[in-house]
């Protein structure tokens, strides 16, 4: 099961992770992104083209850095559970602790949001002075319709999430039933509960 | 407990009243309103005039914004060299395609590469540099006798020329001149996989255009029928592997290919078998249109180009030297006659259209003084080849089957039949050219249906893929020469009348007129649109349109560069929205200089254009496009160039300067 999830985590990489579509009179079939973790695909140069009037980057500077570490993130990210299956001895803490990697996907999710909306609201206020078009500042609606001059948008999750949400709980229940021993069972339960009762428990780093 | 009960059904009883009063009303409503809508319909058409046929017409041929038509009609553009591309039913023009003419939108003759094109191959240096044609007949090409939407051939008829049009991006990809002689009349024709395109010549002229007396005309004069082999995978004309058959100078016509059961022949008209040469200032001679009408028979020519390829294999031809030193692969005469690739067979006189029919068996001609269609049979006309059954031999030793061993049928339609397209439902539909009809008979019954008029002078007529194999039905073209009172005047030069008539029920139906203000139209094809899938824009950016495939000089942005050697100068230049990278070019007087600009936009629509005022320059660079051009900067001063396609908001300040330092 946890197997799957890794597995489940590792394929959503090969899947787009969030999408944003423009409409606009003149583009009747609208214009789209698709991004990966480590990769923008779609009508990239046109975006590029119309956002350079508003001063935007181009879209290539976006999150440099985090695609690149994408892959490496994922393979680890995605073997991090396992982690929590071992039967370790120490202190309640530092077990607790270990079983905290049964969230490391749902983490790394988490990442990503907080990564993209850092980027949309970088992307939308770090505007160049100098461009012919000036425009307030504004962050890109996350998710759902949203509005930019003449463009209406659109942004939703894209299947490379969607399959990262199950690898997530997946990643979680097995946790809960796959140990052998009872007692390591409780520990990933109570340090998984531990998360969202006391917030207090050092978490698992992702990204 | 009765008034109970009672109460009971009154209030049943109110009930069903109150819902079928609701109903009724509503029915009432409905109908009202639909009575208002119509009526205010038959307002519009009372304040117009407009009867139920033209609400009808309106209707078949109406397209709201947006809605695509069913067929693309590719139609000659006659004096302006051009093909014009026309929606069907709609009849919306929606391109010039720039052929044989300049045309500044689309940058046509502005371009190194695309001037070369227009300069053409095998065309004599000597000649003058030709700047118009008057192009005749298009030709779609072919997969197996049916339109493929891969591309189109047309004819010059004024310069003996032939231009290849590829339709992924309907643009022109060469042009040849055929040097045996100067003018052509039925070009283009296809064979049924477009092995081949035919192109026969039209008036006459001395072998490899010398000069010969025209005392000397039955001796030394010469009609060609020209067989341009198509090499499909390059997209051009293979002029190593083309051939023409020689034949005598009875100034041929139009041809069409055979198919199914005459696959491997061609037919082509003639009209002057009199040779009739017309007369000087004092001759006595007949003038040309009374002495080429004398006897009451032409003769149509039977080509076998199967066998004639054969030929050609086994050297069994001539080199000849044409026009400009070009040689040129000719069958002789005497060739064609000894192994029989060159038959004849009289038909009724000054023929004009000669059309096979789509399964292939019947040839029908139209004679311009007749009032008849005549029907050839290929089968009877292959049994008296194969019996060496002849009536005789013309002074060229061609040899002459009878006409009443070649003929089928004749369909008395009308004055003047002209050219013959076909439906899906075995009619032939003929455009009857002194009369000003369409007639519509019946294959195999040989009876003619029904004359619908037409306005005015109609030559050619299209049918849906009314010359393949399999043709679409629906609708038909009348081509009008005249307009005469359709239109508003627009000075003494009248635009020509293309008539869409819809031919899908028992009775034909004129729908719509549409003006053609470029230059008279020849014949047309009208193609099923689902056949065409031409390119929105090009596959790659850096891409070179006339060599069809990326070009070396193609850059990608912030590739841009100017390299200057001595006095050459190349200019490395990107056009996207809204700017020119370099903007300021600076060179000195004397230098040529050579730009190469790519539009890297990737956006339908997104065209660029260059324009160089005082350099006569103007380029059209569509999304991917790499254009060239090159100027020897003779003039000093500072001459803007701007993008002369409004392509964004900054488009006016999608500008810049080339600065051309005088000499000290």
């Amino acid at each position: 099961m946890m197997l799957i999830s890794s597995g489940l985590l590792f394929i959503s990489f090969f899947f787009p992770w969030w999408r944003f579509k423009l409409y606009a009179p003149q583009y009747p079939d609208g214009l789209y992104l698709k991004v990966y973790l480590n990769n923008v695909k779609g009508d990239v140069s046109e975006i590029d083209i119309l956002n350079h009037y508003i001063g935007m980057k181009k879209l290539e500077e976006a999150a440099k850095f985090e695609r690149k570490i994408a892959f490496p993130s994922v393979v680890v990210v995605a073997f991090l559970p396992f982690v929590s299956l071992l039967r370790l001895r120490g202190n309640t803490l530092i077990r607790r602790f270990f079983a905290l990697f049964c969230l490391a996907p749902a983490g790394f999710l988490g990442g990503f949001v907080a990564g993209l909306f850092y980027w949309l609201w970088r992307f939308g206020h770090d505007l160049n002075p100098s461009a012919p078009i000036k425009i307030q500042p504004f962050t890109p609606k996350l998710l759902g319709w949203g509005s930019v001059a003449q463009f209406k948008t659109f942004a939703m999750f894209d299947t490379g999430f969607f399959i990262a949400l199950a690898a997530s709980i997946l990643g979680i229940i097995s946790c809960l039933i796959l140990p052998s021993s009872k007692e390591t069972k409780m520990e990933n339960g109570k340090a998984i509960l531990g998360i969202f009762s006391w917030g207090r428990i050092p978490c698992g780093k992702n990204k | 407990m009765g008034r109970k009960l009672t109460s009971f059904r009154w209030i049943l009883a109110a009930v069903s009243f109150f819902i079928a009063g609701l109903i009724v009303g509503t029915i009432f409503i409905t109908n009202v309103t639909a009575q208002r809508e119509a009526d205010k319909f038959l307002e519009i058409a009372r304040a117009r005039g407009l009867t139920s046929e033209h609400i009808e017409a309106a209707l078949k041929t109406y397209h709201p914004t947006g809605v695509k038509d069913e067929f693309i009609m590719f139609s000659s553009g006659g004096h302006s060299g051009q093909v014009i591309v026309i929606g069907i039913p709609s009849m919306r023009i929606l391109k010039y395609i720039a052929v044989f003419t300049p045309e500044p939108w689309q940058g046509w003759g502005f371009d190194d590469e695309n001037k070369k094109v227009l300069q053409g191959e095998l065309c004599d240096p000597l000649r003058a540099k030709l700047t118009w044609a008057d192009t005749h007949h298009p030709a779609l090409s072919e997969t197996n006798g049916e339109y493929d939407g891969q591309f189109l051939f047309i004819g010059d008829k004024a310069n003996s020329r032939l231009a290849v049009i590829s339709l992924k991006d309907f643009e022109t990809k060469q042009i040849v001149c055929n040097p045996l002689g100067y003018s052509n009349h039925g070009a283009a024709f296809v064979t049924p996989n477009s092995e081949y395109i035919i192109e026969p010549s039209q008036y006459a002229v001395p072998q490899g255009g010398a000069y010969a007396p025209i005392k000397e005309y039955a001796e030394k004069y010469r009609g060609y029928i020209t067989f341009w082999a198509f090499d499909r995978a390059k997209g051009k004309i293979d002029i190593s592997r083309s051939f023409a058959i020689e034949a005598p100078p009875y100034w041929q016509d139009l041809c069409d290919a055979g198919k199914l059961a005459s696959y491997g022949y061609a037919f082509c008209n003639s009209f002057n078998s009199e040779m009739a040469t017309g007369r000087a200032i004092g001759g006595k001679e007949p003038p040309i249109e009374v002495g080429a009408s004398a006897n009451d028979m032409d003769y149509l020519h039977i080509v076998n180009w199967k066998k004639a390829e054969e030929l050609v294999k086994q050297g069994k031809y001539k080199t000849v030297k044409g026009a400009g030193g070009f040689e040129f692969k000719v069958i002789p005469l005497d060739v064609a006659v000894k192994e029989k690739i060159l038959v004849l067979t009289p038909e009724p006189k000054s023929p004009h259209g000669v059309d096979v029919s789509p399964d292939g068996k019947w040839i029908v001609v139209g004679g311009k003084l007749d009032t008849h269609v005549s029907v050839f049979s290929i089968e009877k006309i292959k049994k008296a080849i194969d019996e060496n059954k002849f009536e005789g031999k013309d002074r060229y030793g061609v040899p002459i089957i009878a006409f009443k061993d070649s003929l089928e049928a004749q369909v008395q339609i009308g004055l003047g039949p002209l050219h013959t397209v076909f439906d899906d439902k075995g009619h032939g539909y003929t455009s009857v050219f002194i009369e000003s009809v369409v007639a519509k008979w019946k294959l195999g019954e040989w009876k003619l249906v029904e004359k619908i008029p037409v306005h005015y002078n109609i030559g050619h007529i299209a049918s849906a893929e009314g010359d393949t194999v399999r043709p679409a039905g629906k609708y038909v073209v009348a081509l009008n020469k005249w307009s005469i009172d359709r239109f508003n005047p627009v000075g003494p030069l009248h635009p020509q009348n293309f008539q869409l008539i819809d031919i899908s029920g028992d009775k034909m139906k004129l729908l719509y007129d549409l003006p053609i203000p470029l230059g008279e139209p020849h014949y047309a094809q009208i193609i099923r649109a689902d056949r065409l899938s031409p390119w929105l824009v090009y596959p790659e950016v850096g891409f070179s349109p006339v060599e069809m495939r990326k070009s070396p000089k193609g850059i990608k942005l912030g590739e841009e560069k100017v390299i200057k050697k001595g006095n050459r100068v190349e200019v490395y230049m990107t056009a996207i929205r809204s700017r020119f990278t370099p903007e300021i070019v600076e060179v000195d007087q004397g230098d040529i200089v050579t730009f190469y600009i790519t539009n890297v936009e990737r956006a339908r629509e997104a065209t660029h254009g260059f324009s160089l005022g005082g350099y006569n320059v103007n380029l059209s660079l569509e999304p991917g496009e790499t254009g060239v051009f090159t100027i020897k900067a003779d003039v000093p001063g500072v001459f803007p160039f701007y993008c002369s396609e409004f392509c964004s908001a900054l488009h006016l300040e999608m500008a810049g300067y080339l600065l051309v330092k005088p000499k000290k």
